[in-house]
């Protein structure tokens, strides 16, 4: 598995420098914006591009024809695309971590009460990938790239709906009473970080079971 | 002779081709060449044997165990080069060995290293840059360089320039040394198949005609030439083949001798495998 892992990284380390391009340009986007948190958002989106283009390669090369000649196996070849998600995630968390600090230093803000946006990464990209994986596992990148924005849009979708309801209406009971303890970003963060893992495996054992019945 | 590969009534189905119930041995220290038109069914059948499409019915047995039955190791053994699939064209060569060693358990790195300087091929030059003929080396040597028992070739030398299909089959040769060596080949550029196989198995529409030893086609096989009333009062059990033109008819036996000297006026030429195959494909049977 290591071997596949590292094929990936190994593709994408190609792209670096257009990558770190992007950034540095996010990056001023975001001081103009006053918006340290940009930075944060649009890696996000460096990091679907990454594993979007990672799986169009692989189609574009018929890799998997000669993946499944290797000696792994198929479920091997499905968990190394998992395990480098999450790599990815990391990743990409640190690297925002560090723009939006220096952003929120720059625009004399807060460094603490952005930096931890960054760690959106580690749940979003894993998240909307466990999402997609499977289908693109059925249907192949093109018909499931569509997926990804739309997969993409739902969370912020999500936010801004809470965000009305929280303003103009009356919150749900349950919404509330979580709100209203006292350890409850803990609270959230642990209820994200369990559906993320709990979206992960139960997309993993769906690929499997497309991917090992798949023909090449 | 202990048979490498064993395929037992193998059939795979799509819609509109399948393989039909073939049955063959790939002996062990030998060349096999498979050939066959486009579309007669090699790649599924090597796709088959690798595990990279499941057969409908049949069985495999590599080493005489069932493929099924074997943990994924066994294709450590295997060294497959494919003309269709290939490496990202944006890794190079020194990434690809360093993807390779992570995955095969007995890689060499040193070996490929040898056989990257003896093709020529530069270790940071991306993929992209490469000539068709270099892209195939880089298999190659990948193929190459993990202590492979068995290399499985398919269509590795289409597109190829003769200088390098030459080098390609000077390397089969000298793998061949071994005779723990085996090698399957499915090519449609049949004088390289003459050059280096010891069998040559002939697939048609999905199934097998005949898998036999080259030298054996080569000189017992036989390519008459007659007129149409001259093929009339032949004996028809001698004849595989009979192609027909305007003027004459070509006619294929496998026993060349036998047939000449029942019909000493009737000329007879010997035969390449190429003809074989045309004489198979286009001819009829009597």
């Amino acid at each position: 598995m290591k071997g596949l892992i590292r094929k990936d990284f190994c593709q994408w380390k190609n792209y670096a420098k257009q990558y770190a391009l992007m950034l540095v340009v996010f990056f001023g986007i975001g001081i103009a914006l006053k918006s340290p948190e940009y930075t944060a958002f649009m890696t996000l989106i460096i990091g679907l591009s990454l594993t979007m283009s990672g799986f169009s390669t692989d189609e574009y090369y018929h890799w998997d024809v000669y993946a499944c000649a290797l000696p792994v196996d198929r479920k091997e070849i499905v968990a190394a695309k998992y395990a480098t998600i999450l790599l990815l995630a990391v990743f990409l968390s640190a690297v925002s971590a560090i723009f939006v600090g220096i952003s929120a230093v720059i625009l004399k803000k807060p460094v603490w009460d952005y930096v931890p946006v960054a760690g959106i990464h580690l749940l979003l990209l894993p998240f909307i990938s466990a999402l997609v994986y499977p289908v693109i596992y059925k249907y192949g990148i093109e018909k499931a790239r569509m997926l990804y924005i739309l997969f993409f849009l739902i969370p912020f979708l999500a936010v801004m709906a809470l965000q009305e309801i929280m303003e103009k209406r009356e919150m749900p009971k349950l919404i509330q009473m979580i709100l209203e303890l006292p350890n409850r970003n803990q609270i959230l963060i642990l209820g994200a970080v369990a559906i993320t893992l709990l979206a992960l495996t139960i997309s993993y054992k769906i690929s499997v079971k497309i991917y090992e019945k798949k023909e090449f | 002779m202990e048979a490498k590969i064993r395929i037992e009534g193998l059939v795979k189905e799509y819609e509109s081709f399948s393989l039909k119930q073939i049955s063959l041995e790939i002996p062990k220290g030998s060349v096999t060449g498979l050939v066959g038109a486009n579309g007669a069914g090699k790649t599924t059948l090597l796709k088959c044997i690798m595990g990279i499409v499941r057969k409908d019915q049949g069985e495999i047995f590599i080493d005489e165990e069932k493929v099924e039955e074997k943990n994924k190791d066994w294709k450590n053994q295997v060294g497959m080069v494919l003309a269709e699939a290939n490496f990202h064209e944006y890794m190079n060569a020194e990434q690809i060995g360093k993807v390779m060693n992570e995955i095969y358990s007995r890689w060499e790195p040193e070996q490929y290293n040898n056989y990257l300087k003896t093709f020529g091929i530069e270790k940071k030059k991306r993929i992209k840059e490469y000539s068709r003929g270099m892209k195939m080396k880089l298999q190659i040597a990948v193929a190459l360089s993990h202590h492979a028992e068995l290399l499985i070739f398919d269509e590795a030398t289409s597109g190829l320039d003769p200088l390098v299909r030459d080098d390609l089959l000077d390397m089969i040769l000298e793998y061949m040394q071994n005779e723990n060596h085996t090698v399957l080949l499915s090519s449609h550029i049949i004088t390289d198949l003459e050059k280096v196989s010891d069998y040559i198995a002939f697939i048609q529409k999905g199934s097998l005609v005949f898998m036999k030893e080259k030298d054996e086609l080569l000189y017992q096989y036989g390519v008459a030439k007659c007129t149409e009333e001259q093929l009339e009062t032949l004996d028809k059990r001698m004849i595989l083949r009979v192609r027909r033109s305007a003027m004459s008819c070509e006619i294929l036996v496998k026993d060349r001798e036998a047939f000449v000297r029942r019909y000493p006026d009737i000329v007879m030429d010997y035969t390449g495998i190429e003809e074989i195959m045309l004489l198979m494909e286009k001819g009829e049977p009597v």
